[in-house]
């Protein structure tokens, strides 16, 4: 290439060159109106089917609803999932035996100063709240809570207990025994304990007494069976519901001594 | 004035007018690169959309790293390769870059006896233009319609910077000497 040549060539690159000025004549050819229409019709819709429902809900005053929505589909979520997750509660301090049987049933004519209107606070009150501290899980032994509430109240009715009476129920005895016999008896308690200490004092101090001779005679009974180590969860356990309580009339020192270790 | 990337990041976010502008801004550039490769309207205007189209779908992929109609034409490159392959199974071989262009055999309106129908002016210059081969027309074009320096050419068509001077090169020489 001849220096005349690279000349020509690099005013051509610097913009300076008649090939330039006759190629802007050229400039002229554009593309038909219906292309231009058809091109950007399909860039607007383009943008609108991605954008239009986040515009939508922008726009609109659906957040504050949808929020809620979410928040309650959230919450509802973690309650399944809570629930489904829920470690079973098999309580090892519950005894692998019922102990319905082994407990014993007190006298039919035991001395209380229980009254047939307490009674029915007992049964109205006591009764749903000890069966609401059992476990939601345990559904066989709400059953057959609800039906002994109900077979208490036909025996009531049907006599056995008499208004103003000192004798108290037999079936309201039963009941109570084999709830506070029951290994949820603490939990029971406690339920117990809130429902009745504004109202029934007394009676709280007669039913105190005999749930913690029941458990007592309970943790005799593994003692005597070697279940030592349920027995010590029970004796601990018993310990933290009633501190003040006398063991010595129940247990012998050896026995103690055993729970003890 | 916004500049062509940012009208474009302005489109990936939604703005269906700043794909406007952009599309008023360089359909004739492009348009008149596609018609002058092709010469034939019908093959230009699919090309042409197809182009706009495919901007439009990959616009969520576009980040700024280069000039837009950089961005632009280096799509039109590939879809006039895909045209050329589909049209003549082949792509032409003035795009090798070992091909010498002096022995680039001029087709048609290039033929010695052809030229003295050839007008001088602008129908001068596009007979000239369909008389160089492709590889050097499109350098020229892009050079002419879009502005582009020659890195850019470069990148736009996958050559060195030294294989799209040199086609310039003889492009604009021929050209010159034609209308000369």
């Amino acid at each position: 290439m001849s220096k005349l040549e690279h000349k020509e060539f690099e005013n051509y690159l610097q913009g300076d060159s008649e090939l330039s000025q006759i190629y802007t004549g050229l400039k002229s050819l554009e593309p038909s109106a219906d292309l231009d229409f058809d091109i950007l019709k399909q860039s607007k819709s383009a943008v609108k089917s991605r954008y239009g429902f986040s515009k939508l809900l922008l726009t609109s005053n659906l957040d504050s609803p949808l929020a809620m929505a979410a928040v309650v589909f959230l919450c509802v979520s973690l309650v399944l999932v809570y629930s489904i997750n829920e470690p079973n509660l098999q309580d090892e301090n519950i005894p692998s035996e019922p102990l319905f049987e082994t407990v014993a049933k007190p006298q039919l004519n035991t001395e209380s100063s229980v009254s047939e209107f307490e009674q029915d606070i007992y049964i109205e009150e006591v009764v749903p709240a000890a069966s609401r501290s059992v476990k939601r899980s345990d559904t066989n032994k709400l059953d057959s809570l609800s039906m002994k509430k109900e077979k208490l109240e036909m025996s009531r009715l049907g006599g056995v207990s008499q208004p103003e009476s000192p004798v108290e129920s037999p079936a309201y005895m039963e009941l109570e025994d084999e709830i506070l016999a029951d290994g949820e008896a603490v939990e029971m308690k406690d339920e117990l304990q809130k429902q009745t200490s504004r109202r029934l004092p007394e009676n709280v101090s007669r039913l105190e007494s005999k749930s913690s001779e029941a458990l007592v005679k309970n943790i005799k009974l593994l003692i005597n069976n070697n279940k030592i180590d349920i027995a010590r969860s029970e004796y601990q356990n018993f310990l933290k519901v009633f501190p003040e309580q006398d063991l010595s009339k129940w247990l012998t020192d050896q026995e103690i001594a055993l729970l003890d270790q | 004035m916004t500049s062509d990337e940012t009208l474009m990041l302005l489109y990936k976010e939604g703005d269906a007018q700043a794909f406007e502008q952009l599309y008023i801004r360089h359909k004739g550039a492009l348009y008149r690169y596609l018609y002058r490769q092709t010469s034939d309207r019908t093959v230009a205007d699919d090309l042409f959309q197809e182009i706009w189209l495919n901007l439009i779908k990959a616009r969520q992929r576009y980040e700024h790293k280069a000039k837009f109609s950089t961005y632009l034409f280096r799509i039109a490159h590939n879809r006039l390769i895909d045209y050329y392959r589909s049209k003549k199974n082949a792509i032409p071989v003035s795009y090798d870059e070992d091909h010498d262009p002096d022995l680039q055999q001029a087709p048609n309106v290039n033929q010695p006896e052809k030229q003295a129908e050839i007008a001088y002016g602008i129908e001068n210059l596009i007979s000239l233009l369909k008389g160089l081969p492709e590889a050097q027309r499109e350098v020229f074009l892009l050079k002419e319609e879009s502005g582009m320096t020659l890195e850019e050419i470069a990148e736009v068509t996958g050559c060195n910077k030294e294989t799209v001077k040199s086609r310039l090169r003889y492009a604009v020489k021929k050209l010159r000497a034609g209308i000369k």
